[in-house]
């Protein structure tokens, strides 16, 4: 008997459904807990709504895996596209100024965070034994920016699909736990909104965490946490040019050198947005700053990116892999963490002040 | 015979190697930018907004 499968376009729906659901329970969720105080006194509103965004996507990714589902929404599960509307969304209500004057910062900290981290998890990774091109996939994304930097890295390093999903897995299971601690680890750090969002930044390494970080930090912290994000995100495609060099050059089977033209396939074109964005709003032809509807609209696509993403979370691609590259990813981020601690810290708050 | 070879032939021909897929990366990209800017649009020209349809979170 033959199996029955939805066409792509019945799954890519359905799966954009299940997601919308499930952010209009997240966000059902924010407005009632918001008004509440809380156990020991901690008022609702600190929990925002990336939180429970993450927490329900991550209870629909169990009611799909227990339904054997998954597969068949998966198509409709689109993380990436949301966040990159989001974040272009946010560039609509930050002024080009604060853009300008963080951008000095925001790159000084991006090329010290890249380049350390970098080659910090590539020596490590080394020093595990890991497969080369999974050391690739995996500094990459630790040091750029998650999921997104996996996907152009293995892109230059042919990496195999199971790598970058491991990675991808990874990072996610890294990242939602963060989104919640690293807010907490500040305040009680007693940071400025300025340094937190920096941070958060450089340290985390998904977008939609950042993100989620800076929300429940502070507007000031989003922003900051966006710009600083949005910075590394524009180094993927130099990066994935350089490892695509290198790659190439250690292939005797390769042919043709890439080019500059891989740096600009690479390149987020979202970034380019969000900076458009940005000026459009200083030249006063739209309005993306609080209570507007493009302002509300950047908070649904961020809540249906972290719904997309806990959806997407695989535990049984980890298990497949070992726990070597566990140790190494772990390793990493408690140095990530460490080091953007202190770079953000110096940067913002005694070079390049804002 | 010789038109079941040039049958053959010109199938042959028509099977160019599939082309390579563009990157989903790339496409969600550019449709990222596509549906904020449509947004942008949108809420410039008043039809969402408080005059319009007035989307809250």
């Amino acid at each position: 008997m033959r199996k029955f499968t939805l066409p792509r376009w019945a799954q890519i729906l359905l799966g954009l459904l299940l997601t919308l659901l499930l952010g209009l329970l997240a966000w059902w969720i924010t407005g009632k807990v918001y008004k509440t105080n809380l156990p020991l006194g901690i008022p609702g509103k600190v929990l925002e709504y990336p939180l429970w965004a993450a927490l329900a996507g991550l209870l629909g990714n169990a009611l799909l895996r227990l339904t054997r589902q998954h597969e068949t929404l998966r198509a409709g599960i689109r993380t990436e596209l949301f966040l990159k509307v989001g974040l272009i969304l946010l560039g609509a209500g930050i002024n080009i100024k604060l853009l300008a004057t963080a951008a000095a910062g925001a790159i000084l900290q991006a090329a010290v965070m890249i380049s350390s981290v970098f080659f910090f998890s590539w020596w490590l990774a080394g020093k595990f034994k890991l497969d080369e091109r999974l050391r690739a996939v995996m500094s990459t994304a630790v040091s750029v920016c998650g999921v997104s930097a996996a996907i152009a890295a293995a892109g230059s390093v042919s990496a195999k699909k199971e790598q970058v999903t491991y990675v991808t897995t990874l990072v996610i299971l890294v990242a939602l736990p963060m989104m919640v601690l690293m807010p907490i680890l500040a305040n009680t750090l007693g940071l400025s909104e300025t340094v937190a969002g920096a941070w958060f930044g450089g340290n985390i390494d998904t977008t939609a965490a950042v993100i989620g970080a800076g929300t429940i930090y502070g507007e000031t912290a989003q922003q900051i946490a966006g710009i600083i994000k949005n910075t590394q995100n524009a180094a993927i495609g130099l990066v994935a040019f350089l490892l695509a060099i290198y790659f190439a050059s250690r292939d005797p089977a390769s042919k043709g050198r890439p080019s500059a033209r891989l740096v600009w396939q690479r390149f987020p074109k979202f970034v380019l947005g969000f900076v458009l964005a940005s000026i459009l709003y200083a030249l006063g032809w739209i309005d993306g700053g609080k209570g507007t509807v493009i302002a509300a609209i950047k908070d649904w696509a961020f809540t249906l990116a972290f719904v997309s993403m806990g959806l997407e979370l695989s535990i049984t691609q980890m298990r497949q892999m070992g726990w070597k590259p566990v140790i190494v990813f772990a390793l990493v981020t408690i140095f990530n963490t460490l080091l953007a601690l202190g770079v953000s810290y110096v940067i913002f708050t005694y070079l390049l002040p804002l | 015979m010789s038109k079941k070879k040039k049958n053959t032939s010109t199938q042959h021909l028509s099977k160019k190697p599939a082309p390579a897929k563009a990157s989903f990366k790339l496409s969600e990209d550019w449709l990222s930018l596509l549906i904020a800017f449509v947004i942008f649009l949108l809420s410039a020209i008043g039809v969402l907004g408080k005059n319009g349809i007035n989307i809250t979170f």
